[in-house]
């Protein structure tokens, strides 16, 4: 966006009439569409003749008046039939800004009348009322309805969404639009709203969410009703889920849509490359040759030609999963977009700038027209790992890309003076495509760099039977899933073969190899082992009572030494825990669970300040099978210290396993020690 | 049958019905304030439950109605300010995000290291 005030024409990029002019079309009006940047609406200023605005003039330099034709297009005044009329045409609407019909959109998008003719092409447009609108009073009777349908909001929406998100928004993929939830039913706004920052009449901030890097009225994040707010209470009957099985630590510490969203079903944008030029066909604005996009699959997407064609109804298929990274102490499914472009930094590395869009279309267009004589050196520029299009990966490429841009931006005017023109590659840059830095300001651990985008996922949510964990831990905790393992891009266009380095979503997590293949061994076979052994324990233990003619009724009969109780309670927080865990996961509620591992450490705190008493009173040589079961026991407090106590995902993981493995070796123990071991036996 | 000395009569209760009905209709129009601060419990009780907008004119800019049977203003788009701003706050209405778009929010000391070509937080002057 130009500044308001410039000192040549050079300075200025894109101005507020070319905004209105652009991007009206999904903007309702008012704001910066209506009133400039000092307050002033911009047709009365620019009719006012002590002003002197002049026509398409230059205007001073005055980034809201530069070039703008503002008296005889008049502004976009806020439209609010474009939300609250059901039939409203938004093509239309379209149409007449695209015409620099500002006055007449509004006019036009609620079908009330025809409009002809061009403030662009110098006309003066001319209205026909439908008259059979209008009642004989003179007045409109409209059809106007309070609260939007979905379609109102995602006319705007929908298409960014699709680039920024791989958002379809159907029935098809989407349990709450199937379920007929409206996006003003999350997305709340006025008297609805509960939040204090956003209730009240006709006000008309709509609740929204918190995306990572999104800037905008930051102070009205998470002002939408969240996932609980419905499934925890019922409200608008949603269904309250029990979460069976699963320990409450995973609803702490991952979002709800990591879960349930395991998949998605249509492309979102990776890559942003904005150096090179493509000419895919159906990119309607030449300036947009410029950004050639990647897909997941890291090939390269005409992600314009396919959104000028497609509808969510023909939106190509293409399933992946999302990339699960860390935000404000949560896991959530996110697409993070990574970015390559020319910018312009100050020798001391501080203070980097961004080339207008139009000065890079200029040097490929004029090298297009006459490659020999124009910028040749982009000639050298190939698609060194055929998938389609051009890149930057070899030095003498990204020399010869930079020469030119340099030699394009000198001949423009631009002070390059102290200056380098470097090629940003996520968070780094170079100046000669060998040397690469790290940029001026590092980025968040959820980015790949501040100068690209990383939007949270939180739309299209598959049913519950889709979800994570719904075929087990081992949905996630297993060697086979993706959760830990799928490649998430780490840097692309490396080498002479523009090859791809990758990491995994285990690594971005902060989860080493080691902790992907422990919690994988833990669900895999350890817990079945573990529930082995915990019953094989038991019957060992009936047997021992009954063989020594113990019977059950205390405390009369059951004359046991320490070691026998110490082996029997080791028994009882096994089952009493992690055992009734394991065979009731299909019907204990996460609540249930949550409870029982509560018990568990109770008793397991318990238990150890027993044992350290008997260690302590022991007034007699205990047995090897005393002192083994004491090693465990106290290998098992560390490894349970170590869970209550870290918050580290990877040391909790190994911890975990390192436990129930402990336990596995316990339980064994106490079987055999019961059934084999000389600890006194009460004949 | 009016006779024709009733008639006189006739005629001017009519009127007078027509006077206190439009009145009426006038008073109604007035009670409505654009304005939320202006509102009383009472009136914003009465639009609860009027909950849909009745007929309204269309407005130009200037203020004036539209309307095609008597040839007035129909050359004129109209003015959404205008005509639902009659009955509707539309300043504070448009102070919402959507409307703004960032255009009345500063850039931060931070926000413009990184990004010194920043105009607004949102899309009108953002990031890209």
């Amino acid at each position: 966006m130009a500044k308001k005030e410039n000192k040549s024409p050079r300075e200025i990029d894109l101005t507020s009439f070319e905004f209105v002019t652009a991007c009206g079309a999904c903007h309702p009006g008012g704001g910066p569409a209506e009133y400039d940047r000092n307050g002033h609406r911009y047709d009365q200023f620019a009719s006012d003749e002590s002003n002197h605005i002049q026509p398409n003039g230059d205007n001073r330099l005055d980034g809201d008046y530069f070039k703008a034709n503002w008296a005889a297009t008049g502004v976009l005044e806020a439209d609010c039939l474009l939300c609250h009329m059901p039939a409203y045409n938004y093509s239309e609407r379209a149409k007449q800004i695209a015409a620099q019909n500002f006055r007449w959109a509004a006019t036009a998008g609620a079908g009330l009348a025809t409009v002809q003719g061009q403030v662009k092409k110098g006309e003066t447009p001319v209205l026909t009322y439908r008259k059979e609108l209008f009642l004989p009073s003179g007045e409109v009777s409209l059809h106007m309805v309070r609260e939007p349908a979905s379609e109102v909001c995602l006319n705007c929406h929908k298409e960014p969404d699709w680039k920024k998100k791989g958002a379809i928004y159907s029935e098809r993929t989407d349990v709450h639009l199937k379920a007929g939830v409206r996006c003003v039913d999350c997305h709340v706004t006025g008297k609805k709203a509960k939040d204090a920052r956003i209730n009240g009449q006709e006000m008309h901030q709509i609740g929204k969410g918190d995306d990572p890097t999104g800037l905008v009225r930051k102070d009205l994040n998470n002002t939408m009703r969240t996932c609980e707010d419905c499934h925890m209470t019922g409200l608008l009957k949603a269904p309250i889920p029990k979460h069976y099985g699963l320990p409450s630590r995973h609803l702490e510490k991952i979002a709800c849509q990591t879960c349930h969203i395991p998949q998605r079903q249509a492309k979102a944008t990776l890559i942003q490359d904005s150096t090179v030029f493509n000419d895919v066909p159906r990119i309607e604005a030449p300036g947009k040759r410029i950004w050639t996009f990647y897909g997941p699959d890291m090939r390269p997407w005409n992600l314009y030609g396919e959104a000028s064609l497609a509808t969510s109804e023909h939106q190509p298929l293409f399933l992946y999963e999302p990339v699960r990274i860390w935000y404000k102490g949560r896991i959530y499914p996110m697409n993070r977009i990574y970015s390559i472009w020319v910018a312009t930094l100050t020798k001391d590395g501080q203070n980097i700038g961004q080339p207008f869009m139009k000065d890079l279309f200029a040097v490929w267009k004029a090298h297009r027209d006459d490659p020999k004589n124009n910028y040749p050196e982009l000639a050298s520029i190939q698609d060194d790992n055929q998938d389609g299009a051009a890149e930057l990966n070899r030095p003498e490429e990204i020399q010869a890309f930079l020469k030119a841009m340099a030699r394009y931006l000198q001949k423009a005017g631009e002070d390059l003076e102290n200056k380098d023109v470097i090629l940003v590659s996520g968070s780094e840059y170079t100046t000669d495509g060998v040397t690469w830095r790290p940029l001026p300001f590092k980025p968040q651990p959820w980015e790949y760099t501040p100068y690209s985008s990383v939007f949270k996922l939180s739309h299209d949510i598959l049913p519950a039977a889709s979800a994570l964990g719904s075929g087990g831990c081992t949905d996630c905790h297993s060697l086979k899933s993706n959760f830990w393992n799928q490649k998430v891009m780490l840097k692309p266009f490396t080498g002479p073969n523009a090859e791809t380095l990758y990491t995994t979503n285990a690594q971005l997590l902060g989860l080493s190899e080691f902790g992907v293949w422990m919690g994988a061994i833990r669900h895999e076979w350890l817990g079945k082992t573990l529930l082995v052994v915990i019953l094989s324990a038991l019957i060992a233990a009936a047997v021992f009572l009954m063989t020594t003619g113990h019977t059950l009724t205390l405390p009369q009969s059951i004359r046991l030494s320490t070691t026998h109780g110490l082996m029997i309670a080791i028994l009882l927080i096994a089952v009493a825990g992690p055992g009734l865990i394991i065979i009731g996961e299909e019907i204990l509620t996460s609540q249930l669970v949550d409870m029982l591992g509560k018990f568990h450490t109770l008793a397991g705190l318990v238990f150890l300040a027993a044992v350290i008493y008997s260690i302590l009173r022991a007034k007699a040589a205990r047995s090897i099978w005393y002192w083994t079961a004491v090693c465990g026991v106290l290998f098992m407090a560390l490894t349970a210290a170590i869970l209550l106590f870290s918050d580290s995902i990877n040391t909790r993981q190994i911890a975990f396993t390192l436990h129930d493995l402990g336990a596995v070796f316990l339980c064994g123990w106490a079987a055999l020690a019961l059934l084999f071991g000389k600890m006194g036996r009460n004949k | 049958m009016p006779t024709r000395s009733s008639l006189p009569h006739l005629i001017l209760w009519h009127l007078i019905t027509l006077i206190v009905i439009s009145s009426w209709q006038t008073s109604l129009a007035m009670d409505l304030h654009a304005r939320v601060e202006e509102r009383s419990a009472q009136e914003t009780a009465r639009r609860s439950f009027m909950s849909v907008c009745p007929p309204f004119h269309l407005l130009t800019e200037d203020g004036a109605v539209i309307d095609p049977s008597k040839d007035m203003n129909t050359d004129k788009p109209y003015s959404p300010k205008k005509t639902c701003g009659r009955c509707h706050d539309y300043d504070r209405i448009t102070s919402g995000y959507h409307f703004q778009q960032g255009k009345d929010e500063r850039v931060s000391s931070e926000m413009a290291a990184i990004y010194p070509w920043m105009r607004s937080p949102g899309q009108y002057g953002g990031r890209y």
